[in-house]
């Protein structure tokens, strides 16, 4: 690879900022999950009362409309720059990074999250209500588990887009990957041998994230908690014929 | 510190030029890739495994890679190896490539929804394939991809925000600008946010009745 004159500050720049590429993808696949699940709970919960107007939902799809029409980049500088010129807070880089971008995604995984929660089929939150079970505990034994795996493969695509999206913490002057790959092509001269490992190393972070997305998927298997559950349903049904068999 | 949108007034003429370079590069990006993707769609579904294992790769590369590498692979990167390549071509092109992956499978999900029956159909029919692709599958697919392509081309407006950091006057540069020159930036990244946020209520308003007016049917919000 690079000439050898450069070769252990190029790795250590490279590594440095993969490191840091690293860990702001996982702040902010945690930060837009916390917000998704968070605030699409809340409006599912809101649009599941019987009453027509529900002021939480009217609330997410404000926040929902106003933070996916906005670049990422454009949260991240008015983060960065924008407020504090005008109130009293500073934001750090680092904050700022995960913040926005948090944000962002977050607005998309409320509608992944709510679109999960409405694909649970009607009959089992008519079931919920003949049992007599509340809004609250219908929406935690039953929507909730289903709904939420049902919104993972979205998910997944949105965590993938977020760990892509760090790239843009180069715009408020972070040092991560993105940064790393120009100083080190300033550096070397050389832009294709930084482009290819810089691909490399965002194409292996996505790949981890997507097994990650694929891996909470078989861990949350519905295929086999339903086929139990309709195991035991099955063997108890034969118990009580077989009980019934024997009174009469 | 005191708020004051009135600062920012001297500079709307700078916006609305920056609106401009916005909505061309976007509309620009995303008509190439739209093109660009129903001609690569037959080779994604092609038969040939050689055929669609070139179109994943690409697809995969860039559904994995940020669209900001592919922009300074773009624009660095091509003139190193001789192709002249201003700021502004650069972001359309990476755009494109970018918006173009994305089309492809936006497409073949339209594709999968059409009923097999179609295809058995125009098959008894003796129908070329050419002319099954022109008169049945892409009129359907683009039918039932409808809306996520509207979504993509909201996505080519915010993407286009990334132009800015290879120097194109588009609208996040020009908020810069104005930002570092009225010493304003919560303001002027404000308005600029509210200029974003009209433009893709806007095209999702658009794209809504255009899917009423050709298809007949309102899809859900």
């Amino acid at each position: 690879m690079f000439n050898s004159q450069y070769w252990p500050d190029v790795w250590i720049l490279i590594s440095r900022g993969f490191v840091l590429t690293i860990v702001l993808s996982i702040a902010v696949v945690i930060g837009s999950s916390v917000i998704g699940v968070t605030l699409g709970l809340s409006s599912h919960y809101g649009r599941m009362s019987t009453k027509k107007y529900s002021l939480s939902n009217t609330l997410v799809t404000v926040f929902v409309r106003i933070f996916r029409s906005v670049p990422p980049l454009v949260l991240l500088f008015l983060l960065y720059f924008g407020i504090p010129s005008a109130f009293d807070i500073q934001f750090d880089a680092l904050p700022a990074a995960i913040l926005g971008i948090s944000l962002f995604y977050g607005a998309y995984m409320i509608e992944v999250v709510r679109s999960g929660l409405e694909s649970v089929p009607v009959g089992e939150v008519e079931a919920c209500k003949a049992l007599g079970l509340n809004r609250g505990q219908s929406l935690r034994f039953v929507i909730f588990p289903q709904g939420i795996r049902l919104s993972l493969p979205a998910g997944t695509g949105l965590w993938i887009g977020a760990a892509k999206d760090t790239a843009l913490a180069t715009g408020i002057g972070l040092f991560e990957l993105t940064t790393a790959m120009m100083t080190v092509r300033q550096i070397t001269l050389s832009s294709w041998n930084v482009f290819g490992v810089a691909a490399v190393l965002y194409f292996g972070l996505n790949f981890g994230f997507s097994r990650l997305g694929s891996g909470l998927e078989r861990l949350l298997g519905e295929d086999r908690r339903i086929a139990r559950a309709q195991g035991e349903k099955a063997s108890r049904g034969r118990e009580f014929a077989k009980s019934r068999k024997g009174s009469t | 510190m005191t708020i004051d949108f009135s600062v920012i007034e001297p500079y709307i003429g700078v916006f609305a030029r920056a609106a401009v370079v916005t909505a061309m590069v976007s509309l620009i990006a995303f008509g190439a890739s739209a093109v660009l993707a129903a001609l690569l769609l037959p080779m994604r579904v092609a038969k040939s495994k050689v055929a669609r294992a070139t179109i994943g790769t690409y697809i995969e590369l860039m559904r994995n890679l940020p669209i900001l590498l592919v922009l300074y692979v773009v624009y660095y990167g091509l003139p190193t190896l001789g192709v002249p390549m201003g700021a502004f071509v650069a972001a359309i092109v990476a755009l494109a490539l970018n918006s173009t992956a994305y089309m492809i499978e936006i497409y073949r999900g339209g594709l999968n929804a059409i009923p097999i029956g179609h295809t058995e159909a125009a098959q008894s029919l003796g129908l070329r394939k050419p002319t099954v692709w022109r008169n049945i599958y892409l009129p359907q697919a683009i039918k039932y991809s409808f809306p996520a392509i509207g979504n993509q081309l909201v996505a080519c407006v915010l993407g286009s925000s990334l132009a800015m950091l290879i120097g194109t006057k588009e609208l996040t540069n020009a908020a810069t600008v104005v930002g570092s020159a009225s010493f304003r930036y919560f303001e002027t990244f404000i308005i600029v946010a509210l200029i974003y946020i009209m433009l893709s209520q806007f095209i999702t308003f658009v794209w809504t009745r255009l899917y009423a007016v050709s298809f007949g049917r309102k899809y859900g919000v």
